[in-house]
């Protein structure tokens, strides 16, 4: 078997689960970390809950500059 | 157009886009509107003041972060006791779902319905409450979705150092809404 062609096992594949989720792991590792999921019930629902948890952080707290603010910027650089 | 007119009209291009962003950290790290406000006007002023050291072409959002990260330095962290310790665990970043494969739900809710119930308040709740050590990492790298090189950048900190911070801070961030769900009865723990 070739290093392309390696297969992640589940311990691996959990160690490298939030670089994944992050984008931060190699094109390689990317495919055969999705190999290993396609496959393996248990690291799917383990990547998905980790997926579904970090969205729910990204979307917890939006909030959004006020227009006034954003006058006021653009008023403080009016030369 | 003269030199600076340039200058200035391709600053606020870049900058512009990015005031939600800015007065969004800026707030979850200050929690008043008056401080975030105080403090994207001052970061954007440093950051004009500081444009020519700008390298074009380079991440103008890092850049500015950096800058929004280090206005608020003083002020933030004052309040600050000092940053949270805790033991570090190499699968504390795991601690919710570990939980909750341990734990019964009420009206069989699986460990995705749980995060449902999570969603909103409880987080918000929870991101307040943890360090601002903590929370100043989790906005950078889930909400704001920097890369770990990027934070490094903005955090003046090894790559090494994101990576294990923000672990502990995902896993205090858990624990926290862990209790938020057995407080709220999302799930009842059989321990």
């Amino acid at each position: 078997m070739n290093e392309k062609t390696e297969m992640l096992n589940c311990k691996e594949v959990i160690k490298k689960l939030y670089d994944f989720l992050a984008d931060e792991i190699t094109v390689e590792d990317v495919l055969k970390f999705k190999t290993h999921i396609e496959k393996c019930g248990h690291c799917n629902e383990v990547t998905l809950f980790h997926k579904k948890l970090k969205e729910i952080v990204k979307n917890s707290t939006k909030e959004t500059a006020s227009e006034e603010l954003k006058r006021r910027i653009l008023a403080s650089f009016e030369k | 157009m003269r030199k600076e007119e340039i200058t200035h009209e391709k600053f606020l291009e870049l900058a512009m886009p990015l005031v939600d962003s800015l007065y969004s950290t800026a707030f979850r790290m200050t929690g008043k509107k008056m401080d975030a406000e105080d403090l994207v006007q001052e970061a954007l002023l440093k950051a004009y003041g500081a444009f020519d050291r700008f390298q074009e072409g380079t991440n103008f959002k890092a850049w500015i972060f950096k800058i929004l990260v280090n206005a608020g330095i003083s002020n933030y962290r004052k309040k600050s006791v000092r940053p949270q310790t805790s033991s570090y665990d190499e699968f504390e970043e795991y601690y919710l779902y570990r939980k909750l494969n341990k734990t019964q739900s009420y009206d069989s809710l699986n460990k995705f319905d749980v995060l449902d119930e999570l969603f909103g308040d409880d987080v918000k709740k929870s991101l307040e409450t943890i360090s601002e050590q903590f929370r100043e990492i989790i906005i950078l790298a889930d909400i704001e979705e920097f890369s770990y090189k990027e934070i490094a950048e903005i955090l003046e900190i090894p790559i090494g150092t994101v990576m294990s911070r923000l672990s502990r801070a995902r896993g205090t961030l858990q624990k926290l809404l862990w209790e938020f769900a057995k407080e709220n009865g999302y799930v009842r723990s059989k321990e």
